[in-house]
């Protein structure tokens, strides 16, 4: 009368074995479940009774007591049900144990039986790797997200029926295993081209380097100069993700529940929160931690459109996971690690009405409302930004030619180009781009030849660099040489890419 | 006209009558102590059964089973743990039912097991 199946719970991204335990014993007829449950799975006991009442079992008329071991960790999520509902069922001996001792058991169910869709499945399964679990027990709706992984058999489920079946041997269910194309670069039409965009050359150039090291980048300029259609073109030059970053995105899109049509996601996300925005909902939180949109653009693009209209405390928790690529959040219940490894794209007004600086229309803002505009940007967040770019507005010459500009496929293959270059030069690290390089990696893949070594010197006398642009210059350069295809950093590269640094001197300075 | 009083013993009668016929050993009738009543206290197999009747003569007021509510669960509940103290029932397997009963219908009896638990 007593039984013991496995299901999972997750914490942040990890998932922990967690044992269900069950007992039935005579006496009054009671239910209760003990081990730190949360109220889903104390509500999971009405969905349990009703689905095995519906799928044509007696509920047994007995007092049960069901132990989620280990029992000092909080446990939520509806996913236990599955587990709790299959450990009455063979405590009270309708379905044979013979399969369940290294078996995982997730999904939700409904009072008719079937096995619903949950958050999180993916990560779940991942972290079920190294327990001595050989098979999963997934709802038939999440079995797309799971099938990626090859050690383990996924076995999906319509029902709490079919499942019982299966584990008396009455039918077969095989491991499902995804017929998918798999990861292969499809080069489908992008929905925005650079094409589109004329002019603005200097602009496009900007966007390229930043998309070939991953460098932040943030865009100055007046109103309609084409910032946010820049922005949004940025997805069509960056390259697919890599198998590895590819599970590592869809394990944060599964747990918030984000996961379209439940595939595994092979585009970079690009993410643009608008600017009215809580800090909690972008660096993440709650009373059980979520990942907020710095680590949904993990891997990806985070875009701050009309970056001063943000609250300051939204831009100033962002230095952290810029600087580091990951955000701790800490909370009562847990401290938990979210990856946030983006790159930060900014665009913004040089001041409240748009037009400072622009040689077409009247600024009509007073010196200190562009002051306290523009002082809302802190010097620390520029500061880890590698690339500032003006834009002008267009003028009517260049809106009006019919010459195409490079099209978003042509800068892609530039980007790409670079980007393994970069590959081929980190192999055997743990980065994949310049602009993750350590003080070390800098030392040894950023050497200046003497001319270049002088014009740093004299730049960064001029313009006093801390000594955070000063690496962040090295690193632009050194993304500038990849696109060239060139070994070494060259005088050209380095002007260029103290370029991209003099303009916070110009508007902050 | 008949009394409640008079209703319901006839009830509780009927419904006597027909656990006999589904096989129950009746172990008591109208079992009594200083926390509650348990109409009915009954052996079904192995299961011990307290069951709670419930008659009434028409539907204008209601069924009768809906008049069994948590208050009165509640009581019927210490009245049967009481007992199986009483008797060291530790371990035996309990069951709660209610039985209808409506003496002008064609069908009088509508037995509901496991009505209701802790």
């Amino acid at each position: 009368m007593y039984s013991k199946v496995f299901t999972c719970v997750l914490l942040g991204l990890d998932g922990s074995l967690i044992e269900v335990e069950c007992d039935l014993s005579r006496g009054l007829p009671m239910f209760t479940i003990v081990g730190l449950p949360d109220t889903a799975i104390k509500e999971s006991k009405e969905r349990v009774r009703t689905a095995i009442k519906n799928s044509g079992y007696e509920f047994p008329l007995s007092r049960i007591t069901i132990n989620l071991a280990p029992a000092n960790l909080k446990k939520d999520g509806s996913q236990i049900d599955l587990a709790i509902a299959i450990g009455i069922l063979v405590a009270c001996g309708n379905v044979s144990n013979a399969k369940t001792s290294d078996t995982l058991f997730i999904g939700e169910l409904s009072l008719d039986g079937n096995v619903n869709k949950i958050n999180g499945a993916l990560p779940m399964v991942i972290s079920m790797r190294e327990t001595g679990i050989k098979r999963c027990i997934i709802p038939s709706g999440n079995k797309e997200e799971c099938s990626i992984i090859e050690d383990i058999d996924i076995i999906p489920v319509e029902n709490l029926l079919e499942l019982t079946q299966y584990l008396n041997g009455e039918i077969d269910i095989k491991p499902y295993k995804s017929i998918d194309e798999d990861l292969i670069d499809s080069n489908e039409e992008v929905e925005f081209d650079f094409a589109d965009i004329k002019g603005q050359e200097g602009l496009k150039r900007a966007m390229e380097i930043s998309a070939a090291g991953s460098h932040n980048i943030i865009i100055i300029g007046p109103p309609g100069s084409g910032k946010t259609m820049a922005a949004r073109r940025i997805p069509g030059i960056l390259p697919q993700l890599n198998f590895e970053e590819s599970i590592e995105v869809t394990k944060l899109y599964s747990i918030s529940g984000l996961l379209e049509n439940n595939r595994l996601i092979k585009e970079r996300p690009f993410r643009a929160p608008h600017h009215s925005s809580s800090g909690v909902s972008i660096i993440g939180g709650g009373r059980i931690p979520r990942p907020g949109e710095v680590s949904l653009a993990h891997h990806g693009v985070l875009f701050f459109d009309e970056l001063p209209e943000f609250q300051k405390n939204v831009l100033e928790i962002l230095r952290q996971p810029l600087e580091d690529g990951f955000v701790q959040i800490s909370r009562a219940s847990a401290s938990l690690i979210f990856p946030s490894d983006f790159m930060f794209v900014a665009s913004m007004n040089p001041c409240p009405c748009g037009f400072f600086g622009d040689p077409l229309h009247q600024c009509t803002c007073t010196q200190g409302q562009i002051d306290k505009y523009l002082g809302k940007i802190s010097n620390p967040l520029l500061d880890r930004i590698d690339l500032h770019i003006e834009v002008l507005p267009v003028k009517y010459d260049e809106l009006n030619s019919i010459s195409t500009a490079k099209s978003s496929k042509e800068i892609k293959t530039k980007v790409i180009k670079a980007r393994t270059i970069q590959e081929n030069r980190f192999r055997g690290e743990k980065i994949l781009t310049n602009s993750q390089m350590s003080n070390k990696d800098i030392k040894k893949h950023c050497k200046l030849d003497s001319t270049s070594e002088k014009i740093m010197k004299n730049a960064f006398d001029k313009y006093r660099f801390s000594g955070r642009t000063f690496n962040k210059i090295l690193k632009v350069a050194r993304t500038i040489a990849d696109l060239d295809e060139s070994e070494n950093i060259n005088e050209n590269h380095l002007l260029e890419a103290i370029g991209y640094r003099s303009l916070d001197k110009k508007y902050w300075g | 006209m008949k009394t409640n009083i008079a209703t319901g013993k006839f009830g509780e009668q009927l419904a006597i009558e027909y656990l006999y016929t589904k096989g129950y050993t009746i172990v008591e009738k109208n079992y009594r102590n200083k926390i509650g009543e348990v109409d009915i206290i009954a052996y079904d197999e192995s299961i011990l059964t307290f069951i709670e009747v419930k008659t009434r003569n028409s539907y204008e007021y209601g069924y009768a089973y809906e008049s069994v509510d948590a208050r009165k669960q509640k009581k019927i509940i210490n009245a049967s743990l009481m007992y199986l103290q009483k008797f060291n029932l530790h371990d035996v397997q309990v069951r709660f039912d209610v039985i209808e009963v409506y003496p002008l219908e064609k069908e009088p009896i509508n037995h509901f097991e496991n009505a209701f638990s802790l």
